[in-house]
């Protein structure tokens, strides 16, 4: 048997993140046109990818319903014009989604199966906001009883309690989170991804992340009331949680919209593929998919499995946490991934460095994707090698990716 | 440059301001310079004097209502100025929205025939009354041009007539209606014999509905048809397309093509009105 394929990264791009309210400036934009941008894109920066050599589109959509429904990946390439090319299907590994497409296609392409993939992903949460579809994770009383379901931001903050991290820690973490976002977004840090979303004249919409506020400071920030301590005491989540955490007498609700993940519409794409794919169509591999991987953590806590995740893919990599270079670890909240750099033990300054969703917003489905290609930017832009992208997920999932820059 | 007063306003003692579309420089009002700066300032007036005013008439001096768009404006946007012109018909749309949301009954009193733009300005009012005359035509005949209605045009006649009378009797084809036809439609809800009733009818209409809201901004507003997430309509939904391919025979037309965009499933982006 010969040593399986090698998945290279050809290309990252990625559309703003639009704040995800109906004021918006994405909000005007369906959500199958902003990945359609990037396909049309993916052509325009590199002039000899062909359509026809495309095996599969692979779209993370975490409420594929409504705008986002009926496999959206298929549709999306049958409106950019593709059409005996460029399968589709979506999947959800809820916040993950968008890292497990790319995982995905690099498994696809490790297998020798298949050889081009464009794996990314799209949420439009101003249009079809979370929860839309439903499911008996939260909206069945019967299964959510048994499996003890409590909201993530409860979950973020029960992690804040037993880690002892205080408000002050998650709302300096939110200020250098808004700080680093910040600067990237002055220095042009994010403009080699970034592809401005334009209108049916070609005029654009957006062309840089709405969600960035250059002006959030620690006063503003600990204003801000908990956004989770009411449904914690009156919907009976606190109980719930502590039920299992016993030892704890009570949550410490440290989490507020200032330090949690901005709701956000967007829409990321990788070009996944072989060596002889790239070859072939004159492509220059980024990075190599190192490793991937999934785990699955207590579900009730749910947010903690970033480090077992980092853990299994850096085994399956031969790779120690001191060969990685820079990290990305999802801002869901800020305990997560304060939790995340303690578990681990690895240097703030090498994790999030510039910034993110907490700044810039979190697009459920496509997030997973963005942060790959802004690690990918950054290891280029540094000159580093090895990187790890990871994601905690709803139902106490996991999600990371090892890459090496080429 | 023409004199940017295009619209007369008078107040009665009960209250009710009638704006009179009479644009000086021009036989027909149409949506020119003019005729934006003078809505603009007719509807910043109306916001700052609400408190005082008890309803809103906007009628015309003219034998027509209001002719919609200047072709010879329209035709000479080209792609570099096309922000720039986008901004104006934004500024018209906010405008239109801000008349609709003003908290006072609003009546469009068509003296005669109300295209393009022109319905689209009636179709921000409440109520609709026309002139019962001959020669009135209502509709929005863009598509016949090439183009679509960027007023609130698309937006509104769908909320009104629901998303499939909207597109096969209005939108996608451009009918121009008589006075009474466009009554059987809905796109006008009252007739009137002649100039003195149709001002009269305004009033009591005024009168009648003192705190009128536009009816799609009523809470229980239910859209004709249905709204496109909902089952019924959403069975009919790919016949639209389907069918207007049938009607092109493949021609490249994009008007047509892009009026077709809004009816997607999304609650906020044609449910709301912007």
């Amino acid at each position: 048997m010969g040593s399986p394929a090698e998945a290279f990264v050809y290309d990252a791009l990625r559309t703003p993140r639009g704040r995800g309210k109906n004021d918006g400036s994405l909000h005007t934009v369906k959500p199958i046109s902003l990945v359609v941008g990037l396909l049309d894109e993916v052509g325009k920066r590199n002039p000899g990818f062909d359509p026809l050599r495309v095996d599969d589109v692979i779209l993370g959509v975490v409420s594929p319903v409504g705008d986002q429904g009926a496999n959206l990946a298929r549709t999306t390439a049958l409106a950019a014009g593709y059409e005996s090319s460029g399968a589709g299907f979506q999947l959800n590994r809820f916040c993950g989604s968008g890292l497990e497409a790319v995982n995905i296609a690099a498994q696809k392409v490790r297998s020798g199966w298949e050889d081009l993939f464009l794996s990314g992903g799209v949420e439009s949460l101003s249009r079809v906001p979370m929860g839309a579809d439903g499911g008996p994770a939260m909206t069945d009383p019967e299964t959510a009883y048994s499996t003890s379901f409590v909201p993530q931001g409860i979950s973020a903050d029960l992690i804040a309690t037993v880690e002892g991290f205080s408000r002050e820690d998650v709302d300096a973490f939110a200020v250098e989170s808004q700080a680093r976002a910040a600067k990237a977004a002055t220095d042009g840090l994010f403009d080699r991804s970034l592809v401005a979303v334009r209108d049916v004249n070609g005029h654009i919409v957006l062309d840089r992340d709405e969600p960035v506020r250059q002006d959030t400071g620690p006063a503003a920030l600990s204003a801000l009331k908990p956004s989770f301590a009411g449904i914690g005491d009156q919907g009976g989540f606190d109980a719930v949680a502590l039920q299992k955490y016993h030892w704890i007498e009570r949550i410490d609700h440290v989490h507020t919209a200032g330090n949690s993940s901005a709701i956000a519409d967007g829409a990321a794409l990788t070009v996944v593929g072989s060596e002889r794919a790239g070859r072939d169509l004159g492509l220059t591999p980024r990075a190599r998919i190192v490793a991937t991987a999934t785990v699955a953590g207590e579900p009730t806590i749910m947010l903690t499995a970033p480090a077992p995740a980092a853990r299994k893919a850096l085994a399956k990599a031969g790779l120690a946490v001191g060969d990685i270079d820079l990290w990305e670890a999802n801002e869901a909240f800020a305990a997560v991934v304060l939790k995340f750099l303690r578990d681990l033990d690895v240097p703030p300054e090498r994790v999030n460095v510039n910034g993110g969703a907490i700044a810039l917003g979190h697009p459920l489905g496509a997030t997973g994707a963005m942060i790959l290609g802004t690690l990918i930017d950054e290891l280029e832009r540094r000159g580093m090698r090895y990187g790890l992208a990871t994601l905690c997920t709803g139902g106490g999932m996991g999600v990371a990716t090892v890459v090496e820059r080429l | 440059m023409t004199d940017p007063n295009a619209i007369r306003w008078e107040q009665s003692t009960d209250g009710v301001v009638t704006l009179t579309l009479d644009d000086p420089g021009q036989r027909a009002n149409t949506m020119n310079d003019a005729f934006r700066a003078s809505l603009a300032a007719a509807v910043e007036r109306l916001t700052a004097e609400k408190d005082t005013i008890t309803g809103v008439i906007v009628t015309s001096a003219k034998d027509s209502f209001l002719a919609g768009g200047d072709l010879r404006q329209l035709i000479r946007v080209t792609d570099s100025d096309a922000p720039r012109f986008s901004a104006q018909i934004e500024q018209v749309k906010g405008c239109l929205r801000t008349l609709e949301t003003l908290g006072k009954p609003v009546v469009a009193a068509l003296n005669g025939s109300a295209l393009g733009g022109g319905l689209e300005l009636a179709l921000a009012c409440h109520h609709r009354i026309a002139l019962d005359t001959p020669n009135a035509r209502f509709g929005l005949p863009e598509v016949t041009f090439g183009l679509l209605p960027g007023g609130g045009g698309v937006a509104r006649t769908t909320r009104l007539l629901g998303v499939v009378d909207a597109l096969t009797k209005v939108l996608l084809e451009g009918n121009r209606y008589p006075p009474a036809e466009a009554v059987r439609l809905g796109l006008v809800d009252e007739l009137a014999a002649t100039r003195e009733e149709l001002l009269d009818k305004a009033r009591a209409w005024i009168t009648a509905h003192p705190h009128s809201v536009q009816r799609w901004d009523a809470a229980d507003y239910a859209i004709p048809g249905g709204a496109p997430g909902s089952p019924g309509l959403a069975a009919t939904l790919p016949a639209l397309p389907a069918t207007l391919r049938k009607k092109l025979r493949g021609a490249p037309l994009p008007a047509p093509h892009h009026i077709l965009a809004p009816p997607s499933r999304a609650p906020s982006w044609i449910w709301t009105a912007r």
